[in-house]
């Protein structure tokens, strides 16, 4: 599937392909060419089932990959700079700067045996040029933006004094404090409850629509994607097959796929 | 199923002659809370019935306590106190062989069929195991029915030689399945079964699920998160929080017109994939507390939104509403004008459990 790249996307993925390399020295291909970008101030869903591809081609942009993972081909341009053509320094000057990551399981991602504030007040100071006070005061804001009540006391808690949705939103101000362009959240939600789930997304888009941030939400679920997103790019198999706007992809699915993924998605309707 | 039964337990009088009978069920832990022990009431005064073929769905989210009822129910825990009747046969008072025969009735399929199955046997001696335990096939007739538990979950005689990791997550479910269904159980208590799996696969393991028990007649403990497997396999749906359950009944009815405020919370967080349609949130303050501080009251007071002051003051009963309900409620309850005059002499409702799916 071809894509045209729109002028001011502020990510274009062109023909992005990759494999794993087997005991015989073949690369097995997973990803076979993956194109699709990335509309500033929106929140695109990359959704797909298992296999997909969806995390691995998300984690790419940050330059993240699994181990065993070779890239045969294709573009990475982040506001017009290939990062693959600077090698690795091109993305560690753009990670947790201009991109941050949300990962799935937010109190595995923390590191336990220091205080939700140390681990906020070190990421906001080796990216913005801060004092101890002033990074303080950062994280502290943050905090109350990301709606965690008693953020003074919070501060001083370890990641296994939160909860679930509460460890979600600490990673969420973590991805923050940077003032990144970009923010990519791998299935932010999985694992968290419905009620959870549905205040981290709104406050997700809230976050997203008050600061102009451009997001990429990976997920398999089409639920939180018709209930928040704009665009949407359908993956299986390592192929991008589907490109749409939310309201085309929901109410006209072009698609085969896309159309048996409604589907299952819709129990209820399909009974 | 259409007779009323008055008895003093609400929730289990909308079925006559029910297959599973759970009666004030109660299971309490000793944990450390900091540095003492305190005592955690994970599932407090539950009752619930299952008529034979039935689906009885429990939902609820995180520490509600539903897994713990689930493995009360097939005693992999010993509950506190209360009962659990199999087919008018009283498991808390069996052991050793008792039990295990006992367990030809009941059966369970976990939540995470990589966890649950041993990965050093094959699919054959996993299927064959159970069969064997109960000592009346001879080795042949086991093959025999190993493949026809196979072919009955939909996947091919041999892959009884294959090991759970030759297996995707569906295929691993499918396995799962049949290990509960070797011993021709008749209730299966399906804790989580498709949480772990595709949308595309969840479909097909609830479509086999619904065949499996057209052919058979077995009834579903079906414990869940997901609204929309609820809806789509429950005749009636339990919501469960905080270790007791707040409301009761038809599915159907249930979804379209929730009365208890933490089912119409859940319900209207569920996302719904569709364009343009947009639930309107029905939302609690904070977040679910700890079970080890349970309110005394009614276990929402402090996050419900229609809370009045006797709430946190008593525990409300399980309220019988038109319909085959029950909704621990009563400020809801009275102000939706839905008690039932003579509720409080028959709490029974005559009801059609399967009337509505």
């Amino acid at each position: 599937m071809s894509v045209a790249l729109a002028e001011g996307n502020l990510l274009d993925v062109v023909d992005y392909r990759g494999g794993f390399r087997g005991p015989d020295g073949e690369v097995t291909e997973v990803l076979a060419g993956v194109s699709f970008g990335l509309r500033r101030s929106t929140l695109t869903a990359v959704v797909g089932e298992t296999g997909s591809g969806k995390s691995l081609t998300a984690l790419s942009v940050l330059g993240v990959q699994p181990r065993g993972f070779v890239r045969t081909g294709g573009r990475m341009l982040f506001d017009g700079e290939d990062l693959f053509a600077g090698g690795p320094r091109s993305f560690e000057r753009v990670r947790g700067n201009r991109i941050s990551l949300v990962f799935q399981d937010a109190r595995a991602a923390l590191n336990p045996v220091f205080t939700v504030g140390h681990q906020l007040i070190d990421v906001c100071r080796a990216h913005r040029r801060l004092g101890r006070k002033e990074a303080e005061q950062v994280v502290l804001d943050m905090l109350e933006r990301v709606r965690i009540p008693d953020p003074l006391r919070r501060m001083r808690q370890y990641p296994h004094e939160f909860s679930g949705g509460m460890a979600q939103r600490v990673m969420l101000a973590m991805a923050l404090v940077s003032e990144p362009e970009l923010l990519v959240l791998d299935e932010p939600t999985t694992g968290l409850d419905v009620t959870i789930q549905a205040d981290i997304m709104d406050l997700l888009v809230e976050l997203i629509s008050s600061s102009g941030l451009t997001a990429c939400l990976i997920t398999h679920d089409l639920g939180v994607v018709a209930q928040t997103c704009q665009d949407v790019v359908v993956m299986r198999s390592g192929t991008v097959r589907e490109i749409a706007t939310c309201e085309e992809l929901f109410t006209a699915p072009r698609d085969e796929y896309t159309r048996d993924l409604l589907a299952a998605s819709r129990l209820v309707e399909a009974r | 199923m259409t007779s009323a039964v008055n008895t003093a337990a609400p929730s289990t009088a909308v079925v006559s002659h029910p297959v599973l009978n759970v009666v004030g069920l109660r299971k309490q832990f000793k944990v450390r809370d900091g540095g003492r022990t305190a005592e955690l009431t994970a599932v407090d005064d539950v009752d619930l019935a299952i008529a034979p073929g039935e689906t009885v769905a429990l939902v609820g989210e995180s520490g509600s306590g539903k897994s713990t009822l689930a493995r009360c129910v097939t005693r992999l825990v010993d509950p506190t106190s209360g009962s659990v009747e199999l087919d008018g046969l009283s498991l808390g008072q069996l052991s050793g062989r008792q039990l295990s025969r006992a367990y030809r009735d009941i059966q369970m399929v976990f939540q995470d069929p990589r966890s649950s199955l041993n990965p050093r046997m094959t699919v054959g001696a996993m299927l064959e195991e159970p069969l064997r335990l109960l000592g009346s096939l001879s080795a042949p007739q086991r093959g025999t029915r190993v493949a026809e538990l196979l072919t009955e979950v939909g996947l091919p005689a041999d892959f009884a030689d294959r090991r759970p990791h030759q297996l995707s997550g569906g295929q691993r479910q499918r396995i799962g399945i049949a290990r509960a269904l070797a011993v021709d159980p008749k209730v299966v208590v399906l804790d989580e079964p498709t949480a772990s799996l595709d949308v595309s696969v969840r479909g097909q393991v609830l479509e086999l699920l619904a065949r499996i028990q057209a052919e058979r007649n077995v009834a579903y403990l079906f414990i869940t998160h997901d609204l929309q497997v609820v809806r789509s396999i429950a005749d009636r749906v339990l919501v469960m929080y905080l270790g007791g359950i707040v409301e009761e009944g038809p599915t159907e009815r249930v979804f379209s017109d929730p009365v208890h405020p933490y089912t119409k919370a859940l319900i209207s967080a569920a996302p719904v994939a569709e364009w343009g349609v947009t639930t309107e949130r029905f939302e609690l303050a904070g977040e679910i507390p700890s079970p080890l501080r349970v309110p005394p009251g009614c276990r929402l007071a402090g996050r419900c939104p229609v809370s009045e002051p006797d709430c946190s003051e008593h525990r409300p009963a399980l309220l019988p509403v038109p319909g085959s309900r029950f909704v621990a409620c009563p400020p809801e309850v009275s102000r939706r004008g839905l008690l039932e005059p003579d509720s409080l002499d028959h709490p029974a409702t005559p009801a059609h459990p399967r009337s509505t799916s």
